[in-house]
């Protein structure tokens, strides 16, 4: 039984450094593999081939409520194509999911944690609504052995602030 | 009264950026096309003005983020121009390794993502990898070797930010690159297989009489430099570039559009620097275009995709030959030291020659600064192909009419976001 988890995410654009302080948060601390990644999502594809759970930890643009945690099961389906990048230039997650499933190499349990971020400006702070949200996700990641093969039972000290200044 | 039909695409899938596409029928001949740019001009020449001319490279990687090399070595190299600098051979082979790295992934992706799907009927790439699953995946693993050529000498894949003016801050060791050397292999057979699959394909019996342009070196298949060079006799510098080459703006695109001052429309890219440089190619990469079908001149733009897949055997194996004949410089770079002037430069990017100008005062900040993406020069020229295409379908329905006039833009790769400095479809019939 393998997992990956993976942040996505640049940590230098404000809100879209969750998936990373996540990962940064677990790396270590729980029984999978763990990655930090950014950029063009389909160079993720060959990271999670022979992966039996994958989890994709990515910030999601403003719907209203900052620090929302959106929780996807992608067994049946893919992501909103309103996720989408709409470049052709870097493909994202939603597309490399997408892609993944053609090919049959998308991991039988596939999740995604999205936090609704609100400024993804380069160089800006995350904001604390988020910030909590990381602490949120990285605990119930390092909980919930339903979802994770979990190396300790108890929950690692998760400090968001932690994660930041990792960053 | 007159037929009348109106047919519009909003948004042009599978090209970079925002615009439209407008076809005007009247009692079944089409009138006229025009491809509207929409995406908002992005005024990097502006931001450039008071900066130094060193962070020209830096601010130019960022115009564009699948042929962020190309932008930055047409500004490295006109700032170099200014400075007296002149790159060592070693800087330069990295620097053309590099440049390997983005034809590989450029290529790569528009090959089987974005452009394979117009002729084997898929919707895209995502669609089609259900069915042609292993070459995707061969595809994905040579793009990754082209990011990986990026992430060693570029410092990242997207933006890369390892080269200055002078040189690289940083440069690789022989053994770093050596790790590589498999990867590229691999690259280089899938490119093969691709071409030889895409060699296959069912192509329209189409061909533009464009002007091509482009860059032809003494001895190379050109990247980084040489003279601009035309099917009509053009031999210039860079310097000369504005004398024979303009810009004008027109009402339905806020992209330029670029033209030959004396003739008129004109093509850059994988078509023009394949018939222009044909005889620069090892023999055995021009057999193998033979074994594909392609003369050394091709007007088909359809068949670009040809073209491509013999300019990323080319790339990979480019790539090969670099890494093994490098050895490490002893410094990244030289010291560089402003002084007053102006200078220009074209390198070739993936989809077209891409020119930079410059003017510094005596402590290097740039006065004024002028950027010739590929995609405005070609606009015309796609227009054109627009032209000949709609009317080749004019009597389909419109939904088969719009499929074709889209394959017929991402023939070229277009990259809007880089001449505005994505695509809507308007058929209007009357």
């Amino acid at each position: 039984m393998t997992a990956l988890i993976i942040g996505f995410g640049n940590p230098d654009r404000g809100d879209d450094a969750a998936g990373p302080m996540v990962a940064r948060l677990l790396a270590g601390r729980v029984g999978a593999r763990v990655l930090e990644r950014h950029g063009d999502a389909l160079a993720l594809l060959s990271e999670w081939q022979a992966v039996d759970t994958l989890v994709l930890v990515d910030a999601a643009a403003p719907m209203g409520a900052p620090g929302r945690i959106h929780r996807l099961d992608l067994a049946e389906a893919d992501l909103p194509c309103e996720l989408a990048t709409g470049s052709t230039h870097a493909f994202g997650l939603p597309e490399a999911v997408a892609l993944s499933r053609r090919l049959g190499t998308l991991p039988a349990r596939t999740l995604v944690y999205a936090i609704e971020g609100t400024c993804f400006d380069p160089g800006a702070a995350v904001c604390p609504a988020v910030t909590d949200a990381v602490a949120q996700v990285a605990r119930e990641l390092a909980e919930r052995p339903g979802a994770l093969p979990v190396a300790r039972r108890r929950a690692p000290d998760l400090d968001p602030a932690k994660g930041r200044e990792a960053l | 009264m007159a037929d009348v039909r109106s047919i519009r695409v909003e948004m042009l899938a599978r090209v970079e950026g925002e615009g439209a596409l407008e076809i005007d029928i009247e009692n079944g001949a089409v009138e006229s096309v025009r491809l509207n740019i929409f995406e908002p001009p992005r005024l990097f020449e502006a931001f450039m003005r008071g900066r130094a001319a060193t962070e020209a490279p830096d601010i130019a990687a960022r115009i564009c983020g699948i042929c962020p090399v190309a932008y930055q070595m047409s500004a490295t190299h006109a700032v170099e121009s200014i400075y007296g600098i002149l790159p060592s051979p070693e800087i330069a082979g990295l620097r053309r390794l590099l440049y390997c790295g983005e034809y590989i992934e450029s290529h790569v992706l528009h090959m089987a993502l974005l452009h394979a799907p117009d002729f084997l009927g898929f919707e895209d790439g995502i669609a089609m990898a259900a069915e042609h699953g292993e070459l995707v995946v061969r595809a994905l693993d040579a793009k990754k070797t082209g990011n990986a050529l990026m992430i060693l000498l570029g410092g990242r894949e997207i933006h890369p930010i390892n080269v200055r003016v002078g040189g690289f801050y940083k440069v690789p060791t022989k053994a770093e690159l050596a790790k590589l050397l498999p990867g590229l292999a691999r690259a280089r057979d899938t490119a093969v297989a691709m071409l030889r699959w895409a060699a296959t394909f069912e192509f329209p019996n189409v061909e533009g009489d464009w002007e091509l342009v482009s860059l032809r070196h003494p001895t190379d298949y050109p990247l980084i430099e040489g003279r601009i060079v035309s099917t009509s006799g053009v031999d210039i510098s860079a310097d000369e570039f504005e004398t024979v080459f303009q810009e004008t703006h027109v009402a339905h695109s806020n992209a330029l559009q670029g033209s030959v001052r004396a003739r008129g429309a004109y093509l850059t890219g994988p078509l023009a620097r394949y018939a222009l440089n044909f005889d620069r190619l090892p023999a055995h990469i021009q057999a193998l275009a033979r074994e594909a079908g392609l003369g050394p001149v091709c007007r088909n733009p359809f068949k670009s995709i040809l073209v491509r897949g013999i300019e990323t055997v080319y790339a990979a194996e480019e790539a090969m030959r670099l890494i093994s004949t490098y050895t490490q410089p002893k410094a990244a770079g030289v010291k560089v030291v402003p002084r007053a002037g102006s200078g220009a430069w074209a390198t070739e990017a993936p989809r077209g020659m891409l020119w930079h100008r410059y003017e510094v005062d005596d402590e290097g900040t740039i006065k004024t600064a002028r950027i010739v993406p590929p995609t405005a020069q070609n606009q015309p020229a796609i227009e054109a192909d627009l032209l000949e295409v709609a009317r080749l379908h004019v009597d389909d329905d419109d939904e088969t009419l719009k499929l074709a006039c889209e394959a017929s833009v991402r023939n070229h790769d277009p990259c809007i976001s880089c001449a505005t400095h994505f695509l809507k479809l308007t058929v209007n019939r009357r």
